[in-house]
């Protein structure tokens, strides 16, 4: 008892004495443990996001030195017109995709509920296109929409009905990607809100059943409000990947005709990469980091503020 | 006449055996008719075809003599009450308890009246305006509750509905549902596994085991005279003591004919360090005490025997020490059982 006693306040001492230098060794090691992923994420994230928006106020060729001049790449940019068609053409482009490729898939996905042998198959089916390269998909419906040879122009005269320059006629060129893109994300799209259907406890139908609710009323008041989280969820995360649409237009249409399908991420590319400036470009490029930002503050304020059920 | 009635109910679940086999059952009008049995004894299934929720394999279902087998849920003039309540998450109380009755196409004036009533009987006209997620679980359980009593239907079913709620609120929400039943003086038909919420609540107590009805009576009979052993140890607790019969005619008690088990509850039976003086009204055992909780208004003494291991449940605690008892029981006390388990009258 006496030995113990006589032990432990030598044994303190000693740990005073040492204390210092391992105290800041045991502060320091969570950032030691975080430091390479922090490293990778300021290289490869915050570094280029920067560089973009320091960027953005300098006159570059790429090659040439680079000239300070301030916000005119942005007074430019917002004084010239064809700025404003290519960012209308991204709001046209990501409406119409969001709206359609959410709006078929809710139907799609309470059509696939049936736990059936074919809609397991249709299941994997509609998930398909969404696991395919969107290049060999703008390739394949370039060739589809080809307005001489195509498929769909074919049928269009097997129906006795006028062709459609679905690639080349300025009005229906942007249509022609949507379809694309709404074709390519409707499945995915269906399995979420399937998945988030059949999430919703099944007492709760039990409970409308013996309420005497129609399938209608079903829906309306009940799927529909329990899957609202996953719509919205869905809903901003489409307008994300629309937003930055490339590949499409790339293959597609080049931004043709007359501009009509030129979106703010193949704009940039254009500016960036076919006439050097990079400037001009990165300026754009701000726009677009805004504008997701926007979407993706959105997004994560709902998150936190989203009900948990039960 | 019955209010519900199966007859010759059979329910299997795809190709397996099936779980509830010819069942017959009448449950009568006005009755608190409370479905009692260990889990995956079919108590739930019963309910859920009363309700509408599962068919019926074979066999039909009747209320008040009409064949409700191929009426939907909704038009059988019936509410239930979940035992996780299912609310609807996304609608405030009053719409939770609005939504049957829109639903039904009661009019306007009609429903409002419902509702200001039935959440003045239940306490929750202050919370008319908050989602489920915003209620305590006791709240819950009010709003699951108003939500059938709104619907006046003609029988309320109750799927173990106290089950998720701590001990002090089920024991208050019970009074408050015996309250209620008899207020509205309708049908109730209640599924628990919890022997105290069927005799306290119930008039008729169907007792069932693996889809066979073990027995049904009122609460007063059914522990009064258990029909056999399953019964015996279920009701009560604890469960009765049944020993076998050879302990009893060592101790040199006469049995009836054809007993097997002899039964005896642990609360009409004493146990003391020594008992001297009996009576030949009485049968003593002797054993070791190996366990004494003590519950403040009763204390339980279990004890191990030359025959098994007897408990022993005493009202004013005599403070019996740990060591050699012996424990007492009155002839007249004793249940006797048969080969098959049945109880001897």
């Amino acid at each position: 008892m006496l030995k113990t006693e006589a032990i432990l306040p030598a044994a303190q001492v000693r740990e005073t004495a040492k204390g210092k230098p391992k105290h800041i060794f045991s502060r320091a090691l969570p950032y030691l443990m975080v430091a390479p992923s922090l490293t990778i994420f300021s290289v490869f994230v915050l570094y280029p996001i920067f560089y973009m928006i320091y960027l953005s106020f300098f006159k570059w060729n790429m090659i040439g030195p680079k000239t300070f001049i301030g916000l005119k790449n942005f007074t430019d940019m917002f004084a010239d017109p064809e700025f404003w068609q290519v960012l209308g053409n991204s709001f046209q482009y990501m409406f119409f995709t969001v709206v359609l490729s959410v709006g078929l898939a809710l139907p799609l996905a309470v059509y696939l509920k049936a736990n059936t042998r074919v809609n397991r198959f249709l299941q994997g089916v509609v998930f398909t296109p969404y696991v395919v390269s969107l290049v060999s998909i703008s390739f394949v419906w370039m060739w589809l929409m080809d307005s001489d040879y195509g498929l769909l122009n074919y049928l269009l005269e097997l129906l006795h009905l006028p062709a459609v320059g679905w690639l080349n006629d300025p009005d229906v060129a942007m249509y022609s990607l949507i379809t694309v893109s709404v074709w390519k994300s409707l499945g995915y799209n269906a399995m979420i809100l399937l998945s988030g259907m059949q999430s919703i406890p099944p007492y709760l139908y039990e409970a409308a059943n013996l309420d005497k609710s129609s399938g209608m009323t079903t829906f309306f008041k009940i799927t529909l409000p329990m899957l609202s989280p996953t719509l919205f969820f869905l809903t901003l995360m489409n307008m994300i990947s629309s937003f930055k649409v490339f590949e499409t237009v790339n293959i597609m249409t080049s931004g043709g005709p007359m501009n009509s399908t030129n979106t703010l991420v193949y704009d940039i590319y254009l500016y960036g990469f076919s006439y050097y400036k990079i400037g001009y470009a990165s300026a754009m490029g701000v726009v677009l980091m805004i504008i997701i930002g926007i979407c993706t503050i959105f997004y994560f304020r709902s998150l936190s503020r989203r009900v948990h059920y039960r | 006449m019955y209010k519900i009635e199966l007859r010759n109910i059979t329910k299997s679940y795809g190709g397996n055996p099936p779980v509830i086999e010819n069942l017959n059952l009448g449950i009568k009008e006005g009755s608190f008719t409370v479905l009692l049995g260990p889990s995956g004894c079919g108590k739930s299934t019963i309910l859920r075809m009363i309700a509408g929720l599962e068919t019926v394999t074979q066999g039909d279902i009747f209320m008040d003599g009409i064949s409700v087998r191929d009426t939907a849920p909704g038009d059988r003039q019936i509410a239930m009450v979940f035992q996780n309540y299912a609310l609807y998450p996304t609608m405030t109380v009053r719409e939770n308890m609005e939504f049957g009755l829109k639903n039904s196409k009661i009019p306007k004036e009609e429903r409002d009246k419902r509702i200001q009533e039935i959440s003045e009987m239940v306490g929750l006209t202050e919370y008319l305006d908050r989602k489920p997620q915003h209620l305590s679980g006791g709240q819950r359980q009010r709003v699951a509750l108003a939500r059938a009593i709104v619907k006046k239907p003609a029988v309320f079913l109750m799927d173990e509905p106290l089950s998720n709620l701590d001990a002090k609120l089920r024991n208050q929400i019970r009074t408050d549902l015996i309250e209620l039943y008899r207020k509205l003086g309708t049908t109730f038909v209640y599924v628990t596994h919890d022997q105290v919420e069927a005799m306290s609540m119930g008039t008729d107590i169907v007792l069932l085991e693996k889809g066979v009805i073990r027995q049904s009576t009122t609460p007063n009979e059914i522990y009064q005279h258990p029909a056999n052993v399953f019964t015996a140890k279920f009701i009560g607790s604890p469960p009765m003591n049944v020993l076998d019969a050879s302990a009893f005619t060592e101790l040199g008690v006469s049995l009836p004919e054809g007993t097997r088990y002899v039964g005896f509850r642990p609360e009409i039976a004493m146990v003391a360090s020594s008992i001297t003086g009996l009576t030949g009204d009485y049968v003593a055992m002797e054993g070791d005490l190996l366990a004494r909780e003590m519950l403040g208004d009763q204390t339980l003494y279990k004890v191990q025997t030359p025959y098994g291991i007897v408990h022993v449940k005493i009202f004013d605690d005599w403070g019996v020490g740990y060591g050699k008892v012996t424990i007492v029981v009155k002839k007249s006390n004793l249940f006797f059982f048969d080969q098959q388990e049945q109880a001897i009258a």
